[in-house]
């Protein structure tokens, strides 16, 4: 079985196996049940929201279907190689895991609870329980999901450009993704109509939050002498630049949907990665051992000119 | 997108807007700058290079007049939407040819007679 499948039915498949208890359970009291259930429970156990029998069909069949869908995907997703010092595919294991066996733990709960028609209380400890549950499939799912194969870039310098003593170098390439320029325009305009209809924080939050995720539809990255420059969104500001004293070495390295976590601003162990789309990155290492990682097309060049500028520098 | 690198040393007997339109030429030719793609903006090159505005621009201007790219006020420099990498190779070409002749001595007649027998 190759990887990605692999990967898939390992995350996908704990969801949709830990709703199958729940499942039987329902089926086998469905007839006993009331026509209004609890659907919602408070801390104390105590029953406070109340829904037609069918509710409880979404709560222990659709739900579980779609978060294992939802999390089989992003197995299939997660490279079969790690960033900088952290491994997503067991911390997706285990999120995997542990978010099917609360649901599983959940929908049993639920259907236990209806089913004793006069006592419309979630049984004693029974969010323990669940949280219990989770926990222990969690390490479980940690465990089981295979370690991701490569170990962080192979981080070999690029080949440093030749350069003449007077020589003057300017590399500049960007990179930009439609769809999340897409998104950050669309929350932009959400958050004005929002706050145009009702004026308040919650179109104020959703425009500044669609602001931020423009910046990160698109990135300008500048080598030259004076070091590297990313310019964010259209505007090419804020930017994040890094000294020709500062560095160390420049590589190269294909990014993989998810190996930083997502797209935008990540913070990894042992650096930083300005992530707009998966693809070719340009990989740079500072004196401190910190790496920022920027997606750029055609990155080889520029890493190259900054292995040269830093050789010429001495 | 664009990846253009533009290398320049005053070193060379070529004057620097003629050696900024050469890399551009070669990152059009090699693929690296595609058709409809922006360059970087004058204000920006020139402080990236430490030249002046007018070099970079000269420079833009004279690939402006070999058709290769476009330039437009608050636009900046795109290039043109029909320019083809092999276009691209064959000016440099030309460029290179011309630069060799002159530099053996052969005067501009003499230079594009010898390309009509080589047609």
């Amino acid at each position: 079985m190759d990887g990605t499948r692999r990967r898939a039915l390992l995350t996908g498949l704990p969801s949709v196996v830990a709703a199958v208890p729940g499942i039987v359970l329902l089926a086998r009291a469905w007839d006993g049940l009331p026509e209004v259930v609890a659907t919602h429970f408070g801390l104390g156990g105590a029953a406070n929201g109340f829904g037609t029998r069918a509710t409880l069909l979404g709560t222990v069949i659709v739900l579980p279907l779609v978060l294992g869908g939802l999390f089989g995907l992003i197995g299939a997703m997660t490279p079969g190689r790690r960033g900088a010092g952290f491994d997503p595919a067991k911390i997706l294991g285990a999120a995997s895991w542990a978010g099917g066996g609360l649901l599983g733990t959940i929908g049993v709960l639920l259907v236990l609870a209806n089913r004793t028609a006069t006592a419309e209380r979630l049984p004693l400890g029974g969010l323990l329980l669940g949280l219990g549950v989770a926990v222990a499939l969690g390490v479980v799912g940690a465990l089981v999901m295979p370690r991701s194969t490569l170990q962080p870039g192979a981080d070999v310098p690029t080949p440093a450009l030749e350069l003449g003593a007077g020589e003057r170098a300017s590399w500049s390439g960007s990179c930009s993704s439609v769809f999340v320029t897409a998104l950050g325009g669309v929350l932009v305009v959400a958050g004005l109509l929002l706050f145009w209809a009702t004026p308040g924080p919650a179109g104020a939050i959703m425009g500044a939050a669609g602001l931020l995720v423009l910046l990160f539809g698109s990135a300008r990255t500048t080598v030259d002498r004076r070091g590297l420059t990313v310019g964010l969104g259209v505007f090419g500001w804020p930017r994040i630049r890094i000294p020709l004293e500062e560095v160390a070495s420049a590589s190269t390295e294909d990014v993989a949907a998810l190996q930083y976590g997502g797209l935008g601003y990540r913070i990894v162990p042992g650096g930083v990665g300005v992530i707009v789309r998966p693809g070719p990155a340009l990989v740079v290492t500072r004196r401190s051992g910190r790496r920022l990682t920027v997606t750029v097309d055609h990155p080889e060049t520029a890493a190259a000119l900054l292995n040269g500028l830093r050789s010429r520098a001495g | 997108m664009t990846a253009v690198l533009i290398r320049v040393d005053p070193a060379r007997p070529i004057p620097l807007a003629d050696q900024i339109a050469a890399s551009v030429r070669r990152g059009i030719a090699d693929g690296a700058v595609a058709a409809g793609e922006r360059l970087p903006p004058a204000r920006e090159l020139a402080a990236s290079l430490d030249v002046s505005i007018h070099t970079v621009l000269a420079g833009y201007q004279k690939l402006r007049d070999e058709g290769l790219i476009e330039l437009r006020r608050g636009r900046g420099a795109t290039v043109r939407a029909t320019t083809r990498p092999g276009h691209a190779a064959v000016l440099e070409l030309a460029r290179g040819l011309v630069d060799e002749a002159r530099r053996h001595g052969l005067g501009d007649e003499e230079l594009v007679d010898l390309v009509r027998t080589a047609l």
